[in-house]
């Protein structure tokens, strides 16, 4: 019997660092203010949304361990979900975002029902494959999806019954973005530090034995993978609205790749890591673009290096480990 | 004393200097910028690198407006709308740029347009073949300088008109199944069925096909004697190639709809000789600015000059037309002057329609065959078969689906 | 339209079988490397790519084709050995699925590297002139070129089966695929043969690329399109099953092909939906012959 073995259960899980939370919150608040363009207050948003994607892969990665090589599904059902909804029947952007999200929870209820009993490797390749349908459909529908041409989607007003929010501008955006990325995240916090949270980390250390204190491995599993299938779908709900634009390389398994990237780079080992890991991502992606095309090259080093000699504890360990 | 004199005449000369360099706005130093945008990186590269040689040839040869110098501030849009939308705001927002120029594909100037009362600035495609840009979804800022689809299908229309032998034979379409590709299909079954020209099949492959073998056979089980095929211009050497390898291309007049490039040429050489291309343009045209160009071009590259290169210039040239005649640098007055912007261009003059900003130039029907003696070391170029003239290939205000700008 | 000529649908059947052959190269090398190292290499696209580069380079360098065909293969194999000696040995005794990751990290690198030397823009080599030219089959002039692209995959086919079968390295790997411990205690060198099975498993694949570039254009991102069809049909075929991955290509390489005459739009979504209901209710593959378990 071939078992694929679960992650190192020496990866130490830390969920919450308050003040630290506070600060960067803080931070993030202050940058319409003090950026020179909009271009940095977008670039900001980027980090935020890409962030919650790679903490919601995590979630499956480091806390459940589970490798999804096809992430970018459900992110892609909450782009391409609220995107028609709004280009093609008006809807406003709350129900536009609900659905989105909605959507990819069903969604991934449906898939991760079938495949949370597979090992390591299947797991992997059938996430791949879903994924690549998911792509394939959306590329090839090009009728309702605009296909390879993408979707123009433009940003309808925020209509809370009482209050009617027209968030045209950077800055506006991105205090949305902002409040509900950090929703999120202290819910799924919350989430991980409940005893449920405790069981999907015993599962991920060792799913016989979780099984044998009582632990329902499966049921366990499927509730993460829709945690995560969930919050990934609010990301690229909010990217779409963002952009403005839904293209399906969004979801293609290279954009699967990338955000799996991202969560090795930032750290599996913390939920906030792999918005350590975007932040890197997007801004050696802008700012190393403008002196050479090869941007890529070095992240792929730092991403071997990370996996080869860290084992997947990511930038947040080496700058611990520095700092010792 | 003499020096008294003369620095009285200093004096004079700089009150003077200074008056007329006091009529000039407090920024007169500040480079006027041009954000300058195509795929510079992946299939579409070499194209995109065309194009930005072209754009940057016409405004290093003219180098100032008004005692401002052009800066032509590049971005890689990697043939894709999502980046070309990001690092158009970025050439907007953070670079300020005065105006947007180049923009590869279709899908990239449909989306662009989507954006454009956010961006501000005047946006001009060299090379977006897509007629609804400047159709049904004209906008004030939205401009092209190339032919578009629907003018390239009048211009090889006006071809059969001629050819009697183009007109009586069996076509085959064969179209890549996209936007662009289905697009091109249709507007040419609809001239053939003015015409009265046969269409004996018509295929959409998917986008990402690289055995063209099955439509090759079919084609051939048809019988026909001609294909059109808008197949995008990156692959098209695939198909000619295999379309080579069975003998195809003996029989049957393949036309490129995207045209090949001379970069393609080079490479595939002579298996591509006979196969018809919808030119925009290309090096061959018998113009005397043309050999005025392709010498500046040579000279400053040592590349043969692409189509697309041709095309950028032009672009260009409209665009420094405008810029040196508005009123300011505000995006409002820049398009305004680009409504009625001229230029004496490679191949003849290009001026710029004010009804849906889509520029009027002719459209070439190409074929590959051995290059007229060159500087360029080039054995096999595009040679022109039929030119339709810019009042020939025009589209009507009435049929564009532009309701007028 | 679709044409009732018989030879037309024989014609196809070639197409798909060419098809086939490219996949089955590329999949052959996946599938031992699967079956001896346990690995998944996700970098085999980039190597196939990498293989029709090299061949482009001894190409226009030696002006002859069939050295290219040794060569390239040759070279891909001892960069295959490099990747396994830096990054996949020292990683066997850590949990299979950062290997994964670390192929994956692999692919960046790879692509990012050829488009360093060899630029982003597009290639093309065509066929040797002792292979072009055409013969004629019923009605239709098939490509000699194809022809030999076919007889090249039952070729290297039937010599990895002599070569399994009948040698005695060959045998060393078939035993090492089931049972690796036992080996060891005879004192076979297992570090060593995983380095070879790597090195075979990249050139395969290498080979694919520089049989397919006189078809098709080469440019950096050429395999990132192929691999997704290798990785269908190593799922089909079975993880680790030569048969099977021989079958399965053929089954995917006539499904392509005929799906282009027939249904082309949502052929591709069939094939991924066959791809995961495999790794569902069948993990084996088709056959049942691969070693995927489907246990916890």
């Amino acid at each position: 019997m071939m078992a694929i073995e679960s992650l190192p259960a020496a990866t130490r899980v830390r969920l919450r660092d308050g003040w630290l939370l506070v600060g960067v919150v803080a931070t993030l608040a202050l940058v319409p203010l003090i950026s020179p363009s909009r271009f940095y207050v977008n670039l900001a948003v980027e980090v935020v949304l890409l962030g919650l994607w790679a903490a919601s892969l995590n979630v499956l990665i480091g806390f459940t361990g589970l490798v999804s090589f096809g992430h970018a599904a459900f992110f892609g059902l909450g782009v391409y979900t609220t995107g028609l909804l709004i280009a093609k029947l008006g809807l406003s952007m709350a129900p536009a975002l609900l659905a989105g999200v909605a959507v990819a929870a069903v969604a991934a209820l449906l898939v991760g029902i079938v495949i949370v009993r597979l090992s390591g490797i299947a797991f992997a390749l059938v996430t791949l494959a879903f994924s690549m349908m998911v792509f394939t459909t959306v590329w090839r529908w090009s009728k309702l999806t605009g296909g390879d041409d993408g979707l123009t989607v433009s940003r309808p007003p925020l209509d809370l019954g009482f209050v009617r929010l027209d968030l045209q501008g950077a800055a506006q955006f991105y205090y949305l973005a902002l409040v509900l990325v950090l929703c999120a995240y202290l819910a799924l916090s919350r989430f991980l530090a409940s005893p449920v949270g405790a069981a999907l980390q015993a599962v991920r250390q060792n799913a016989v034995r979780a099984e044998s204190i009582g632990i329902d491995v499966h049921r366990h599993r499927l509730l993460a993978f829709v945690v995560a299938g969930a919050t990934a779908g609010l990301a690229g709900s909010l990217y779409v609205l963002f952009r403005g634009f839904a293209a399906p390389d969004l979801l293609h398994w290279s954009a699967s790749g990338q955000v799996l990237l991202m969560t090795i780079l930032g750290g599996i080992g913390t939920l906030y890591g792999p918005f350590l890991g975007a932040a890197v991502f997007v801004v050696l992606q802008e700012v190393l673009s403008t002196y050479t095309q090869y941007w890529m090259l070095p992240l792929g080093i730092i991403f071997i290096l990370a996996v080869r000699f860290m084992h997947g504890r990511g930038l947040l360990d080496l700058l611990r480990a520095m700092r010792r | 004393m003499a020096s008294s004199t003369s620095r009285t005449f200093s004096r004079i000369a700089l009150a003077a200097a200074l008056s007329a360099v006091g009529s000039l706005p407090a920024a007169a130093q500040e480079p006027i910028k041009i954000g300058f945008m195509a795929a510079l990186s992946g299939l579409f590269s070499p194209i995109g690198q065309d194009m930005q040689r072209g754009a940057q040839l016409l405004v290093t040869q003219v180098g100032e407006i008004k005692g401002r110098k052009i800066e032509l501030v590049v971005e890689d849009s990697e043939g894709k709308p999502a980046v070309a939308l990001r690092k158009a705001d970025r050439l907007v927002s953070e670079s300020k740029v005065h105006a947007l120029l180049g923009i590869f594909s279709s899908a990239e100037i449909i989306a662009l347009g989507g954006a454009a009362d956010k961006l501000g600035v005047p946006i001009l495609t060299t090379n977006s073949g897509t007629p609804r840009a400047t159709g049904e979804r004209c906008h004030p800022m939205v401009f092209r300088s190339n032919p578009n689809d629907a003018m390239t299908v009048r211009g090889v229309a006006d071809w059969l008109r001629g050819n009697e032998q183009a007109r009586k034979g069996k076509w085959y379409i064969v179209a890549h199944d996209y936007e662009w590709g289905q697009g091109a299909a249709k507007a040419f079954k609809d001239a053939a069925a003015k015409m009265g020209v046969s269409i004996i099949g018509e295929d959409y492959a998917p986008l990402d096909t690289k055995d063209w073998s099955t439509y090759i056979n079919k084609i051939s089980a048809a019988g026909a004697d001609y294909v059109w095929a808008p197949v995008i211009v990156s692959v098209v050497t695939d198909f000619i190639k295999q379309a080579r390898s069975f003998g195809l291309l003996d029989k049957t007049r393949l036309l490129a709809v995207a045209g090949v490039t001379d970069s393609q040429l080079e490479a595939v050489g002579g298996v591509a000789d006979g196969v018809m291309a919808a030119s925009w343009a290309t090096w061959t045209v018998k113009h005397p600015n043309m050999a005025k160009f392709t010498d500046a071009y040579w000279k400053e590259y040592k590349v043969t000059p692409g189509f697309q290169a041709i095309l950028a210039y032009n672009g260009a040239g409209l665009l420094l037309d405008a810029l040196s005649r508005a009123g300011s640098l505000s995006g409002a007055d820049v398009a305004k002057a680009l409504e009625t912007a001229k230029f004496d261009g490679p191949y003849g003059m290009v001026v710029m329609r004010k009804f849906d900003h889509q520029a009027s130039v002719p459209v070439f029907i190409g074929q590959v065959g051995a290059a007229p003696a060159n500087q360029f070391g080039a054995k096999w170029a595009v040679n022109v078969v039929h030119e339709a003239a810019a009042t020939v290939s025009e589209v009507p205000p009435q049929e564009t689906g532009c309701k007028g700008l | 339209m679709i044409p009732g000529d018989v030879t037309f649908w024989a014609v196809q059947i070639l197409n798909g079988l060419v098809m086939s052959v490219l996949l089955m190269l590329i999949t052959l090398g996946l599938t031992i490397i699967f079956g001896i190292l346990l690995v998944v290499n996700f970098a085999h696209g980039s190597l196939y790519m990498w293989g029709a580069y090299v061949g482009m380079g001894v190409l226009s360098l030696t002006g002859q084709f069939w050295l290219a065909l040794l060569v390239a293969p040759l070279v891909i194999a001892i960069v295959g050995i490099g990747i396994e000696r830096t990054l996949i040995q020292p990683m066997r005794s850590q949990p299979v699925i950062l290997t994964l990751l670390l192929t994956f990290g692999l692919t960046l690198v790879l692509d990012e590297t050829a488009r360093i030397l060899w630029g982003s823009n597009p290639y093309s080599i065509n066929a040797p002139d002792w292979l072009s030219g055409t013969i004629r089959i019923g009605s239709v002039v098939y490509p000699i070129y194809r022809i030999f692209v076919i007889g090249l995959g039952i070729a290297v086919a039937l010599l990895l089966f002599l070569f399994l079968e009948k040698t005695d390295l060959g045998t060393v790997i078939r035993a090492a695929s089931s049972d690796r411990e036992t080996l060891e205690v005879m004192g076979v060198n297992t570090s060593r043969l995983f380095m070879l099975v790597f090195a075979l498993g990249s050139a395969l694949t290498a080979l694919s690329g520089l049989v397919a570039a006189p078809m098709l254009t080469i440019y950096p991102a050429m395999g990132h399109n192929i691999i997704i069809d290798a990785f269908v049909v190593l799922v089909l075929g079975g993880l680790g099953s030569l048969r099977g991955t021989i079958v399965a290509s053929f089954l995917v390489g006539q499904v392509q092909t005929l799906g282009a005459v027939v249904m082309p739009e949502f052929a591709l979504v069939v094939v991924f939906a066959m791809m995961g209901l495999v790794l569902l209710v069948r993990p084996r593959g088709l056959l049942n012959l691969g070693r995927l378990d489907d246990g916890h």
